[in-house]
């Protein structure tokens, strides 16, 4: 599988951008919704820092990005209200840091997680440093 | 690949400048490739892919992430790097690029046809220094 790329065309030259740089954006800008968490894979839950990328799946087309999310929400959020935060969000990043065009942004919310395990990832995130 | 370099005869290395009458001045690649890789280093919100602040190994560190082809007078620079998460990927390019090609030309009288950079990782400040470091 060819390593997925962005490529901007600069008037010195281009810039690649790697998709491991999208993803970690996206990542990142799902950190800023609250009642969200990235899920890893099909089944555990996972904190944001790191782990976060296996639930970011991207195609680059060009200097557009399509980008397809698995998310799990917490329960007490409301889930649409949640998934579109998302969405806005992740757009709003991969637009306005990496400069690229999103194309579809697809979100699956898999699971709901109820507050107090909310609570154990927490704590689990902060042992592992 | 990186053993290329040493089977290449010499003068891929070097970059030869005839002057009319006073000799040859050469260039070697590895000097291009400092003057780029520190030019780098002083763009903010730009960081080496190893997650160590460039500017903390000058030159050694700097010139690893650079390749230079040199073509007929001109030079090609490719250039790999982080971005530090905030900063806007296309501006802090564009202020690379610019560095770049601006230093090699002043410091070299070479002109550079193009700037190519590979961001292939993201930094986020609070992963600090440690990332990848060994």
């Amino acid at each position: 599988m060819a390593e997925q790329q962005v490529v901007l065309e600069l008037p010195l030259g281009r810039a690649s951008v790697h998709g491991e740089v999208l993803a970690a954006t996206v990542a990142k800008a799902l950190d800023k919704v609250e009642g969200v968490r990235p899920l890893r894979g099909g089944g555990g839950v996972i904190a944001i820092f790191g782990g976060g990328e296996e639930s970011v799946h991207l195609e680059t087309e060009g200097e557009m990005v399509n980008v397809e999310l698995r998310i799990a929400v917490i329960l007490g959020y409301p889930v649409h209200e949640v998934a579109q935060a998302v969405q806005q969000a992740v757009r709003e990043d991969l637009e306005q840091l990496a400069n690229v065009d999103v194309g579809r942004l697809n979100v699956f919310v898999k699971r709901v997680i109820s507050p107090e395990d909310e609570l154990v990832l927490d704590e689990e995130e902060g042992s592992d440093g | 690949m990186a053993e290329r370099k040493d089977n290449t005869e010499r003068e891929e290395d070097l970059t030869q400048e005839v002057t009319a009458g006073s000799g040859a001045i050469s260039i070697s690649r590895d000097v291009i490739n400092t003057i780029a890789g520190l030019a780098a280093a002083e763009v903010e919100g730009i960081t080496s892919p190893r997650g160590v602040q460039l500017r903390k190994r000058k030159g050694e560190a700097a010139k690893r992430q650079v390749e230079t082809v040199i073509e007929g007078g001109e030079v090609k620079v490719a250039i790999k790097v982080a971005v530090i998460y905030g900063y806007k990927i296309k501006s802090v390019v564009q202020e690379l690029q610019e560095r770049v090609k601006a230093e090699i030309e002043r410091m070299t009288g070479l002109q550079v046809r193009s700037v190519d950079v590979e961001i292939s990782r993201l930094l986020f400040p609070e992963e600090g220094e440690q990332t990848e470091e060994v």
